[in-house]
């Protein structure tokens, strides 16, 4: 709350970046602008910067990650950061160590910045209690991922000069997926109309009040959608608990040519990656020429340096 | 009879009952080209058309064929005890016109092919309407639900594990939450399995017989348990047979409720109480087994419900 009190001239007024939730628009909108300077940066040949140097940054990842966790390395090495990835199978945790010990143990190194991914929900915001200094969530249960929901929304935008009123279906296993959540709340807050579009099983309770539309019919659910983004559905979940089995869901759900004819003509397909083809996605459209799934990759890194700069900002100076 | 033939046919003397049009009075059926030209009371006074075949039913009853939902078949996997061919025989013979054929057989019917497979057999070889029924789980394992949608398409016009209950609550209630997006039926034995133990109604005549009980309570506890999970996924459901005066009631109060809820009472239940078991006759043991009188007048109560 002091944090939020001290930085409250600064265009990101918070100490933390835990969840789209805490985030206004004109933040959202103003990362946004930012990361679209940290694209440019990152097209140069000297892509760095020194905005964070002699800064410390830990990437702390309970969960197994190669895009996250990578991209949140080059984006802090660009701003001129020490980044530290601490793979939690080589840690102490593995040894019994609390959450909150191991917060205080990473604390008594003065890190700057602390990125943290863990397979519960709430893990993130009880460590950002914790720790003195900035935490970015990267990834949470199935709680928040917001800047997967960031990144997504430069790429949309990139493409389509804004958000607002702009339909996109996010289509999968929303029960599970943290994207899902982070990008409802984000897209909504921009104006965009929000569609799910799942089988009912990978629905959590209470969908119809979180601001969406509710569809269990993909060619439905698409009809005229300008974006739609496909989320990974796990392998444990395809065996007959959450769904009968690959090819089932494939045949209903799997985005294919004839179920994307229904959108729009220029309609983007996205995916947060990793994608299981011949799964949520046919390969083709995977490849094809509406797909954005590579540069949201780009934009990724862009809006985790945007996102870095930002809290290093409001970092105390002495 | 033969609808086919070109000769016109005439059922006299018979009990007509069409529950469509609510009849239920003595009359004649006339039919010509595979057409009931006319049935009922006004039947009988209109002769027979030129050339008729008049069959006298001497007050049998003639009704639109019966349809059975619940049909144990031998195919595939039993075909020497019994095929489609025989079975559907053996349900025109009771004047059954329609069958709906349990999946567990072997192997049980939980995919795509087995369903065209009953379909194809159906068709080469069966004198009425054969409708297959399609597991909920794979191999009735009841952990795994089965390919709802492909089977559908395949032409399963219900979903069911068969003579065994899905025990895990949460699995049966994503089978329901998942059924309901393909508007697919669910059809479940309701019988708690660790309850139902024992080969014939639990109480003082199984005590004394030295026979092992099933109590009553092993049906109405699943029974207000899937209504409690029909209510959460909204889908359709209907309990294969209910036997217990309690059941009827726990029903009652489900359709109050605006659920979309069925139940069967088999004919057994209508007709027999756990005193016709008499010295062991082991026929009588079935699933639910027989109950008591007053649980045999509730279901005849239920049905005229």
């Amino acid at each position: 709350m002091t944090a939020t009190d001290t930085h409250r001239d600064s265009p990101y007024p918070h100490r933390h970046l835990l969840g789209i939730e805490c985030l206004h628009p004109h933040e959202i909108l103003r990362l946004l602008d930012r990361a679209e300077e940290a694209v440019e940066v990152s097209r140069q040949v000297n892509k760095r910067k020194q905005v964070l140097q002699g800064r410390t940054q830990i990437n702390l990842f309970f969960e197994n990650s190669t895009r996250t966790q990578s991209s949140f390395e080059l984006a802090g090495k660009r701003l001129g950061a020490d980044v530290m990835n601490m793979a939690v199978s080589h840690s102490s945790v593995k040894k019994g160590e609390t959450l909150i010990d191991t917060a205080a143990t990473l604390n008594a190194m003065n890190p700057d910045l602390l990125v943290v991914r863990h397979h519960a929900a709430g893990a993130v915001h009880l460590l950002a209690r914790k720790v003195g200094c900035s935490v970015v969530n990267a990834g949470d249960g199935p709680h928040e991922h917001p800047t997967q929901a960031l990144l997504d929304a430069l790429t949309i935008r990139r493409h389509k000069g804004k958000i607002a009123r702009l339909t996109v279906a996010i289509c999968g296993d929303i029960a599970h997926s943290r994207v899902a959540r982070s990008n409802i709340i984000l897209l909504n807050a921009l104006g965009a109309r929000v569609r799910v579009v799942a089988p009912s099983t990978l629905l959590p309770s209470g969908i119809a009040k979180m601001g969406v539309e509710v569809f269990n019919d993909m060619r439905a659910g698409l009809k005229d959608a300008d974006s739609v983004m496909m989320l990974r559905l796990q392998r444990e979940r395809m065996n007959g608990a959450f769904v009968p089995s690959v090819r089932e869901y494939y045949r209903y759900y799997g985005l294919d040519a004839e179920k994307l004819s229904v959108a729009r003509d220029d309609v983007l397909v996205m995916h947060p990656g990793p994608m299981n083809r011949g799964v949520e996605i046919d390969a083709s459209i995977a490849a094809g020429p509406q797909s954005l799934i590579r540069e949201q990759v780009e934009m990724g890194v862009a809006v985790r340096m945007a996102i870095l700069e930002a809290l290093a900002a409001n970092l105390p100076n002495q | 009879m033969a609808l086919d033939t070109p000769r016109p046919l005439v059922l006299s003397n018979a009990r007509v009952i069409d529950p469509a049009r609510a009849l239920d009075a003595p009359g004649s059926i006339i039919i010509a080209d595979g057409t009931i030209l006319a049935a009922g009371p006004e039947a009988a006074n209109q002769g027979a058309p030129y050339g008729a075949e008049i069959v006298d039913c001497k007050g049998a009853i003639a009704c639109p064929g019966l349809v059975d939902m619940c049909v144990s078949v031998g195919e595939p996997g039993a075909e020497h005890r019994e095929t489609l061919a025989s079975a559907s025989q053996a349900a025109a013979a009771g004047g059954v016109t329609t069958i709906c054929t349990m999946p567990d057989t072997d192997p049980v019917i939980d995919d795509p092919a087995l369903v065209d497979f009953i379909l194809r057999r159906a068709r080469d070889t069966a004198i009425v309407n054969v409708h297959p029924l399609a597991a909920l789980t794979k191999g009735l394992n009841g952990m795994e639900m089965a390919e709802i949608g492909l089977l559908q398409e395949a032409g399963a016009v219900a979903f069911t594990n068969g003579h065994k209950s899905v025990e895990n609550a949460q699995v049966m209630r994503r089978m329901m939450t998942y059924a309901r997006d393909f508007d697919a039926l669910v059809i479940h034995h309701t019988e708690d399995p660790d309850l139902a133990g024992g080969v014939m109604n639990a109480g003082l005549n199984a005590s004394w017989k030295g026979l092992s009980g099933v109590p009553r309570e092993a049906e109405i506890i699943m029974l207000e348990r899937d209504l409690r999970l029909v209510g959460m996924s909204r889908g359709k459901y209907h309990a294969n047979l209910i036997s217990t005066s309690d059941s009827a009631d726990v029903v009652r109060t489900g359709k109050k409720r605006g659920l979309d809820i069925t139940a069967g009472i088999s004919i057994n239940h209508l007709t027999h109480n756990e005193n016709d078991i008499g010295a062991y006759r082991t026929f009588f043991k079935m699933s639910p087994p027989l109950r008591d009188e007053d649980d045999l007048e509730a279901m005849i109560a239920a049905i005229a419900d």
